[in-house]
Order: structure tokens, then C-alpha cells, then sequence
């Protein structure tokens, strides 16, 4: 079977219709999983015992679980994301055996509904930038050009078809940055649309759980499953999940989208990106969209306070950290010399850093300038959001100023605090808005269009996903596995 | 020579006797073996989950803020206080530091017959650490031993103004603060097991200056003998420095019980900058005025107002008043003897004298003791109607101190009944006078000390059951014939 | 806004990591970008702006104060890098 060119409805089809798929059905995920790892290195966890374990799972129980709604479906979760029955290591020496003794909420969902767990992907370490390259386990290769970064292991993993679908945290936009340099769709919900019980988060009040999915409709029925209020976790939203995949099929109303007047003003815009996003405004109007230039004075700021208030965050939420309870310790004689220790060994140097910096912006010198000042820039920019999305259903601008970056090829932007990358997305996470990245694919490696709606309004995203998807000939982007 | 003017601040911890911890589940009694009450969040695994907020510490706190005379916040938020030890598993704690739960309050200590308002100047939740087990002291222990049972108990801590003048007010203070929050039953205060805690910020100044002096900060005073004599012995050590006119040293010292004498303690590498920020992870809660108004309701009559009370309705003497209402059981137990016995000076008498004699004598707390009010109250009405002698009466409130059989039950079973027969008593006085002569020639002789000879005589022949009134009345007529 | 090293030697030390010199070098000067970057977003007035810290809206749930149970013992020393049978070792707390 080509796993790839199966939907998820197939999927379920193919096993209800004769149980012994699922042997072909397992066979096929680790094969394909395996021949992207060695490729691409997508994933830190890759074990096809495991997968051979869970379909023999699923065919003893089949006969109670013909409609679960991803009944057989291959998924991959990000190394942040918590698995009782594989290790945990957020690409990090300090985890690199952790074994959580929990499952994420997100892992028991896609367990409950029959989905299969392929592996865990690679990423940054503790999920901090789109950069590829400061995983303990080494770098993800582009699918589409490997001498390329691809972000992360999620996008990759689903663009090659390894799994269906797969989850990623969004803390400043990276699972949507990583889903443009591939190709794929990918969307970061409304903060607390999904639980982040069992994330090992390093912004809290900015970081999400987001899916990335190949097909628009697919991205629908996953949404319905993993979204929801759960009592474990207060950041939830106590709110009625919509049923998407039946709204994906009304009529839409004309879209009127806006488009900030200095989206061009992005640091390191690539010049192509800039043709192409302008094209794709033509095209989108073409389809009958709206679009307006509108004035977002500080837009411009929101990975600035974003990068700040997530260092601080970060510098607070992995002093957890310290070598006595679980992972890596360093060898000392004092308690204050083996959290040194520990801590300088177990983390990458790009990590270090950016908690250090975490440590200096909040210290009395800087807090009010900076930590504070970026608290107060996020209600700026909420408060301009929503207005701007009262007028309009979408705000759209490029996912990223750039596509994939090379690897192994030092550029002056490796060395910024603020990844540049983040310069659309971290809007959405300041202001907890839902985000959707869609693939555009010319020549040369993808770019993503990005499309912010307003808070809970995911299927404004969905519909215009969909639009997309049937009226400017969608077309993976192209790689060899 | 100079003098001096003491100024201490107290910082007051409590631990308050709720269930579960303050973010989770896990159990709060005290004893258990090491590391059984622990789950992923309070031992800081990576993503430990997210916390939940227990109501009842909320309402404890708000509780005692209200009985401490405190306005209480608007707002309920939580922050995070940074620093690394091994006692504390996230790498911070869990406190309020911008918006302590209640501020602006007081507490009336009684100082030789005036009253002195002690401030409050905030009352704030916040979480306790675990503990660590050293072999032998902190400082030869080759390595430490860590139990995070205790980490996440809900602490509330109480900082006075600066306004205690001596190591007697902060007894004082220490006492009624204990039994306020006694009476509303937020938490035992138990300095021997660490459940109340109090630290001291002491310093000196010259009498009448209007700048403090510099000050240290007094730790491991585990007792409220240990307090007074703690804080009296660093008030001396800096009275000491001052007169040979050198600066005390702004440090930490530890009270060391066994040698009578306060130390330095050594805190290398702690940093003063706990980089204080909102938790992210915890919503704020506005407390429902209607819910404020239950917790207002729910607070009994304290130890002011009951003392009030005893001394104007019940005209008991202050230092009775104030030993009864010292403990709500107490002050409980004698209001609920006066329902049956109506007499309080008497009650007053009975408690102050007997029953706190048994329960000092035996160590035991009014709660755990067998007597019932209604009981004493009984036998201060068998008394009355002189079906026993107060002599008997002491007998039997012994014997129903240490079975809690009722006094009348005693009284039958061991034919306590007083002989108030005057043909009973006449009969057995004739044979004592018979018997003794002497003693009745010694009297006519103008020796009185023989009539109380002749008393106990009759006594003795009636096993103390006589009516000592009507003995003393039927002798001297018999004697004087 | 300059950053000098003490400061930033102190911000690392406060964050339990210790920084190579060429980490330190490479993160003083990615600092100062850094600040320069935010320059002109440190400038802007909001002295009438409430700060948001959170990244939901809704109010806190309280719990009821029900005990749940708690992990296994050996489950929560399973990951520890010292223990014995029941506690987590640490080195020696104080420095001789």
C-alpha cells in the first residue's frame, strides 16, 4: 500500500473491510519511517517493535473500535510532547534517556482513537527556535533539498508521508516556521484549544500544541479530536468544539482579508519571498478574496516582546532542571557546583545562552524596561489584533521572511537572540489567536502563506485552507525518499 | 549609658490543614514515608502538568486575612519567586508577591493591662518546600538525603509591621496569632512539628531615632520558648556591638537551642534576586463577593471579643478571661458548661484550678479530654444541692477526668452520697465525743484547734461524706450543751 | 542599554550555567543586537497599558480538596539520576 496517498478514511476503510491490512498497514509506516530517518534524521524515537506492538494492539480490539475516528492512522508527536511507553527528550542531552511516567493529554487522545504512534520527531532542543540545528541528536534535513534545514522533524515526517499527521509546540511560531520550510499545512490553534497538559513547555503563556497535516479536511477531523476542554488543565477553553469537518462543506461568505501595510519591512526578506507573496495576493484576489493594506503600528514589535517574555519564561521554567530528580547530572562535590554542573553540561550552548539572557532581561536592571514593557506590548498588540479582526476574517501575511535555511552554513541571523524567522508568527502567540500556515510551491523550496483569524475562529482558517487547496492546484512540494 | 530602641518584624509561617496540596492532589498528612506523597507536578518532573488550584487554601487564606483584620486582594494571582536549592523541585516557588491575598491589618496583644496593635502588613499563600535529611549536620553530611512530601503543602505567610518592641511582645504576638487562627481552624500551629514557623527581622536603634538601625534576620526558633529566648539574646548581642560602638552586620543567623546563642549562617552563592514574575501558568481568580461574604460568615467569635465578653457578661476576672478564651476549646468548653450551670465565676474557678491542673498534669489537650461540659456542669449542681461535699467533688471530677463516666454514675457507684441526716450524723457524733474525752475538755478549756479535731473525727467515720456544714453546726450544739 | 560582562557573568551564574569565554563573547555581543533591536519598542510609551502575563483570558478553576493518588515510590525515583530506597541524594550542601 502507498501509505502516503492514503487518506485517513481510507485507512479506516481498508482495516474494517479486512484485519490483516493492518499487517501491511504497520509494515508499510516503519518502512517509510525508517527510509526518512535515515534520510532526513526526522526523529529522535523510531522503533518499528513498538509499532509492531501497537497494530497487533488494535487488532485484538478491533471489533469494539471499527469507528474511532483515526483508527489506524500513523501519527507522529514532537520530543517535547510526553510518552509513558517511549523516552521524552525535548533533542536534549539532559533528557536523553527521560522516560516520562505520563502520557499528554494530545498522546492519550490519538491512543483512545485508535491512531498509531510512528515515533517522536526531532527539533530544536526544548523546542526553542525553527533553526534545525541545536538538537542533541543532530540536525533535520529539508525533504525538499537536504542541505537545508526543515525546521523540524514534524513537517518533515508528515511531508514524506511518513505519518498522517503530527504535533508540535508553537511557542513564537515555530511549528508553523517549520511546516513553511516543507511544504506542509499546519495550524496552531487558539490558545487553549488544546490541553498542554504533558508539554514540556518552555513558554507557557505563549507555547501551544499545533498540528501539521498534508490535507485540509484530514487537518479538520484531527482538530475535532484533539481539541477540547480538559478539567486537568485550567488553560484549556471551556468551550464547545465545532464540528469542522461537516462546516468545511457550507458556503463562505465573501473573505475580506487585511494584509499589514510594512509586511515588506521584515528583517533578512528574501527578495523571491516578496515577489511571491505579492503574486499570491493577486491570485487570492482572483479567487474573490478582499484584500486591504491596513496599518498594524506594532506588529513590527511582537517577536521582540515575544523572544523576551519567552526567555524569561524559559529561563524560569527549566530551573526545574537541576540534576536531582530525573536526567542528566554532572559530576561536583557541592550542591551549588553540581547544578553548574549539570546545567552547563547538559544543555547545548545555543540553550545557555538564551537562558542566560532569559536570567539578565529579568533581572531589576531590565525588567521594567524590557520584561514588563513586552508584557504591556503584548495588550497592544492583542488589543490591535482583535480590533483588526473584527473588520476582517483573516490577516495574512508570509509565514516566514525566508525559506528553509542551509545548514552548516553560519548566516549573520544564527546569531540573533530574536529568531528573525518570527517575525509573522509570534503575533498569534502573543495575542493567543489561531494561526494557519498553507504551502505555496514554485520553484525552489516551499513558502508558506500566513493566515491569522480571530480567537476560537478556526474554521475561518479551515475554509480558507480549503479554498486554497482546491482552487490554486495544491501540489506537494517535490522530494525524494 | 545609651539606650535603645528594639525594632522586630516577624515573619509568621503557617501550615494550613487542607487535604491535598496547593496545586495537586497528593496527600498533606503529616509522617508519611518519604516521597509517597508525590506526583509529576510537585516533584517538578518535565512537564509535570499543569497546576490546579485548590479552593479550600484559597478560602483558608482569605479566612485568616479576614480574621487578622486585613483587606482582602481583588484580584487572586500567583507568582513565581526563582532560586535554586534542593528543597525545591520547579527551581521556584510559588508565592504572592505582587498581590498578597489580604494587607493593612492587626492583632491586639495584652501587655501588662494595656493593648497594643501589632500591624499586619501582608498575609500572602504560597507554597512550602520539601525537606532535606542530612546525615548528622548540615555542614559534616557528606551528602543529603531529599523527601518532597512537604513540597506544595499550602503555607501562608503573615509579616508584621516593624512594630514589635521586645522578645515578650513577639510571644505575645506569637501566642494570640496562634490561637486566632486556632479559633478558625485553618491550621494547628505546631512549632514542635514545624507546622508554624517564625523568623525575625531584629534590629536597634537609639531611643527616639527615626532610622532603624541595620538588621538580621533570626531563623530556627522552633518553640515559643525558643522565640522569646532567641530574639532576647540578639538583641543583646547587638546591643553589645552598638555600646563599643561598632555596625552590626545585616546577615542571617540561626538560633541554636542547645547552646543558648545565636550564629551566622553562611549563604555563599544565594543570590537576592529572585526575579519575581506572575506565574504563567496559573489564571488569575476574582473572588466571588458572595463567596467572601460565606468565608465572613464562617469565622467565630475570637479571642477579643470573647474576652470581651467573659469579663463584661460573665464579670470573670481579665487574667481568667484570658486564660479561658486562650483556645477556642476552651473558651468552647465554658461557654457550654454555663448552658447547665449558670454560675460562670464558679465554672471559672473549677476550669482554672482543677481541670487545668489534670490536663497539664496528664499533657493532655482540652480535645482529647473525656469530661463533658455538661458533666462538670452536673457535678457543680450536685455540689450546690449538697448531695456531695466540694471535697468529694474534686474526687469525682478526677475519676471522670481519667474514665469520662458522669459524676453521678461515680457517685452511686461508690456511695459518695453526702450524709446530710441530722439523725445519721447525731448518732456518729455522739460516739466521736464519747471516744474522745479529752478533746471535748480541751475545748471547754478555750482550745479551739479541738473542735477541728473533733470535725475530722466524724469526717474520718464517714469517709469524708458527712455535710461539713451541718457537722459543724450539730458538734457545736452537742459540745456547747 | 550596554551590557557589560559582570552582568551578564552574574545572569548566568544566577541561572546555575556557566558560559565559555567564547560563549561569552558570542552572547555579550548577540545581547547588544538584541538591545539595539528593542531599542525603539523600549522607547514607546505605555505607561497606560495593562500588562498581559498570560496567554488566556478566562479566570482560574478551583479544585476541590480531594485527595487523589499519588505516584508510586519507585516510580518517582525511577528517573533519578542518585537515590536510595526511598530519598534523592544531593552533594554536600554546604561548601567545606
Amino acid at each position: 500500500m502507498e501509505l502516503p496517498n492514503s487518506s485517513i478514511q481510507q485507512i479506516k476503510t481498508k482495516i474494517n473491510e479486512n484485519t490483516s491490512f493492518l499487517d501491511e498497514l504497520g509494515e508499510s509506516v516503519s518502512q517509510r519511517c525508517s527510509k526518512v530517518q535515515k534520510k532526513l534524521n526526522a526523529f529522535i524515537s523510531f522503533d518499528p517493535q513498538f509499532i509492531a506492538e501497537q497494530i497487533e494492539g488494535i487488532k485484538n480490539t478491533v471489533h469494539n473500535s471499527k469507528n474511532l475516528s483515526l483508527l489506524g492512522v500513523p501519527f507522529a508527536l514532537a520530543d517535547n510532547i510526553s510518552t509513558s511507553e517511549q523516552k521524552t527528550t525535548c533533542a536534549s542531552k539532559f533528557l536523553a534517556t527521560y522516560q516520562p511516567p505520563f502520557d499528554a493529554r494530545v498522546t492519550s487522545i490519538l491512543k483512545a482513537n485508535g491512531a498509531i504512534a510512528a515515533g517522536k520527531t526531532n527539533m530544536n532542543e526544548f523546542g526553542v527556535g525553527c533553526s534545525g540545528d541545536s538538537s542533541y541528536f543532530k540536525a533535520v534535513k529539508n525533504p525538499c533539498d537536504t542541505k537545508h534545514t526543515s525546521g523540524n522533524g514534524a513537517a518533515a515526517a508528515v511531508l514524506t508521508g511518513a505519518v498522517k499527521l503530527s504535533l508540535a509546540s508553537d511557542a513564537l511560531g515555530e511549528l508553523r516556521q517549520a511546516a513553511s520550510y516543507c511544504g506542509v499545512i499546519a495550524i496552531k490553534p487558539t490558545y487553549g484549544r488544546i490541553s498542554r497538559r504533558g508539554l514540556l513547555d518552555y513558554a507557557s503563556s505563549l507555547e501551544q500544541i499545533g498540528i501539521i497535516s498534508n490535507s485540509t479536511g484530514e487537518l479538520a477531523a484531527v482538530m475535532e479530536t484533539l481539541f477540547g476542554y480538559d478539567p486537568e488543565d485550567v488553560s484549556t477553553l471551556d468551550a464547545k468544539v465545532p464540528a469542522y469537518s461537516l462546516m468545511l462543506d457550507k458556503n463562505t461568505n465573501k473573505i475580506h482579508a487585511a494584509v499589514p501595510e510594512d509586511w515588506s519591512d521584515a528583517p533578512y526578506l528574501q527578495d523571491h519571498i516578496k515577489i511571491l507573496f505579492q503574486e499570491q495576493i493577486n491570485k487570492l484576489e482572483d479567487l474573490g478574496i478582499k484584500i486591504d493594506l491596513i496599518s498594524l503600528p506594532h506588529f513590527r514589535y511582537a517577536s521582540t516582546a515575544a523572544t523576551i517574555i519567552s526567555a524569561v519564561e524559559a529561563f524560569s521554567n527549566l530551573a526545574n532542571y537541576d540534576g536531582i530528580r530525573f536526567g542528566y547530572r554532572g559530576e561536583a562535590k557541592h550542591l551549588q557546583e553540581m547544578y553548574t554542573q549539570t546545567r552547563s553540561e547538559g544543555f547545548s550552548s545555543k540553550l545557555k545562552k538564551f537562558l542566560t539572557f532569559g536570567s539578565l532581561i529579568s533581572t531589576a536592571n531590565y525588567y521594567h524596561d524590557y520584561f514588563l514593557q513586552s508584557q504591556k506590548m503584548r495588550s497592544l498588540i492583542t488589543i490591535e489584533l482583535d480590533t483588526c479582526l473584527q473588520k476582517y476574517d483573516l490577516l495574512l501575511t508570509p509565514t516566514t521572511p525566508f525559506t528553509a535555511p542551509k545548514l552548516d552554513h553560519p548566516s549573520p541571523m544564527n546569531g540573533e537572540l530574536a529568531d528573525p524567522a518570527g517575525f509573522y508568527t509570534a503575533a498569534a502567540n502573543l495575542a493567543g489567536l489561531p494561526a494557519l500556515t498553507f504551502p505555496v510551491n514554485g520553484s525552489g523550496l516551499p513558502f508558506g502563506l500566513h493566515f491569522m483569524a480571530k480567537r476560537e475562529n478556526e474554521i475561518e482558517l479551515l475554509k480558507t485552507a480549503l479554498l486554497l487547496e482546491k482552487e490554486i492546484s495544491f501540489q506537494k512540494p517535490e522530494f525524494d525518499i | 549609658m545609651q539606650e535603645f530602641e528594639t525594632v522586630i518584624g516577624l515573619e509568621v509561617h503557617v501550615e494550613l490543614l487542607t487535604k491535598t496540596k496547593m496545586f495537586c492532589g497528593c496527600s498533606t498528612a503529616f509522617g508519611a514515608s518519604p516521597n509517597t506523597q508525590v506526583c509529576p507536578l510537585c516533584l517538578g518532573l518535565p512537564g509535570g502538568t499543569v497546576p490546579e488550584l485548590n479552593r479550600k487554601a484559597i478560602e483558608y487564606t482569605i479566612k485568616a486575612a479576614m480574621a487578622l483584620n486585613c483587606s482582602i486582594t481583588e484580584e487572586i494571582t500567583f507568582d513565581r519567586k526563582n532560586y535554586f536549592y534542593a528543597d525545591l523541585p520547579k527551581g521556584y516557588q510559588i508565592s504572592q508577591f505582587f498581590y498578597p491575598m489580604g494587607t493593612g491589618g492587626y492583632v491586639e496583644i495584652h501587655l501588662n493591662g494595656s493593648t497594643k496593635k501589632i500591624g499586619i502588613r501582608q498575609i500572602h499563600l504560597e507554597e512550602d518546600t520539601g525537606k532535606l535529611l542530612h546525615l548528622g549536620n548540615i555542614i559534616s553530611s557528606p551528602y543529603s538525603r531529599v523527601d518532597f512530601n512537604r513540597a506544595g503543602v499550602p503555607l501562608v505567610e503573615i509579616v508584621t509591621d516593624p512594630e514589635v518592641r521586645s522578645a515578650e511582645e513577639a510571644r505575645l504576638f506569637l501566642q494570640k496569632l496562634r490561637s486566632i487562627l486556632r479559633y478558625i481552624e485553618i491550621s494547628d500551629c505546631k512549632m514542635e512539628e514545624g507546622s508554624m514557623r517564625c523568623d525575625a527581622n531584629i534590629s536597634l536603634m537609639p531611643l527616639g531615632s527615626k532610622e532603624f538601625g541595620n538588621k538580621t534576620e533570626l531563623k530556627n526558633m522552633n518553640s515559643f520558648r525558643s522565640v522569646y529566648k532567641g530574639i532576647e539574646y540578639e538583641v543583646e548581642r547587638q546591643r553589645n556591638i552598638l555600646l563599643e560602638g561598632a555596625e552590626v552586620t545585616p546577615q542571617t543567623r540561626h538560633w541554636d537551642e542547645s547552646k543558648g546563642l545565636t550564629k551566622a549562617m553562611r549563604s555563599k552563592f544565594v543570590s537576592a534576586d529572585y526575579r519575581c514574575f506572575p506565574d504563567p501558568a496559573i489564571p488569575p481568580f476574582d473572588p466571588p463577593q458572595e463567596w467572601l461574604e460565606e468565608i465572613r460568615e464562617s469565622i467565630p467569635e475570637l479571642p477579643d471579643s470573647r474576652f470581651t465578653r467573659f469579663v463584661r457578661e460573665y464579670e470573670l476576672p481579665p487574667y481568667d478571661a484570658e486564660v479561658l478564651t486562650g483556645s477556642r476549646e476552651m473558651a468552647d468548653f465554658f461557654d457550654a458548661v454555663l448552658t447547665l450551670y449558670n454560675e460562670p465565676k464558679n465554672v471559672s474557678n473549677w476550669i482554672m484550678s482543677e481541670f487545668l491542673r489534670l490536663l497539664n498534669s496528664t499533657n493532655t489537650e482540652i480535645s482529647e479530654c473525656r469530661i463533658k461540659p455538661e458533666d462538670l456542669g452536673e457535678l457543680l449542681n450536685l455540689m450546690d444541692k449538697e448531695v456531695i461535699s466540694g471535697k468529694i467533688a474534686k474526687g469525682v471530677f478526677e475519676e471522670m477526668f481519667a474514665s469520662g463516666e458522669k459524676p453521678e454514675d461515680i457517685i452511686k457507684k461508690k456511695g459518695l452520697v453526702q450524709i446530710s441526716d441530722e439523725n445519721t450524723l447525731s448518732k456518729i457524733i455522739d460516739s466521736v465525743l464519747e471516744g474522745n474525752p479529752s478533746s471535748v475538755e480541751d475545748f471547754h478549756s478555750g482550745k479551739n484547734k479541738a473542735m477541728g479535731f473533733l470535725v475530722g473525727q466524724v469526717m474520718k467515720e464517714t469517709k469524708g461524706k458527712a455535710n461539713p456544714q451541718l457537722v459543724n453546726k450539730l458538734l457545736k450544739e452537742k459540745i456547747e450543751k | 542599554m550596554e551590557t557589560n560582562t559582570m552582568e551578564l557573568k552574574y545572569a548566568s551564574l544566577d541561572a546555575r550555567i556557566v558560559l565559555t569565554e567564547q560563549e561569552e563573547k558570542e552572547l555579550t555581543e548577540q545581547v547588544q543586537k538584541f538591545l539595539d533591536m528593542a531599542a525603539p519598542m523600549k522607547k514607546i510609551n505605555l505607561a497606560n497599558i495593562k500588562p498581559t502575563y498570560y496567554g488566556f483570558t478566562r479566570q482560574n478553576n478551583l479544585r476541590k480538596d480531594e485527595v487523589k493518588p499519588s505516584l508510586p515510590l519507585e516510580t518517582s525515583l525511577a528517573n533519578a539520576p542518585d537515590a536510595d530506597d526511598s530519598c534523592f541524594h544531593v552533594p554536600k550542601i554546604v561548601e567545606d
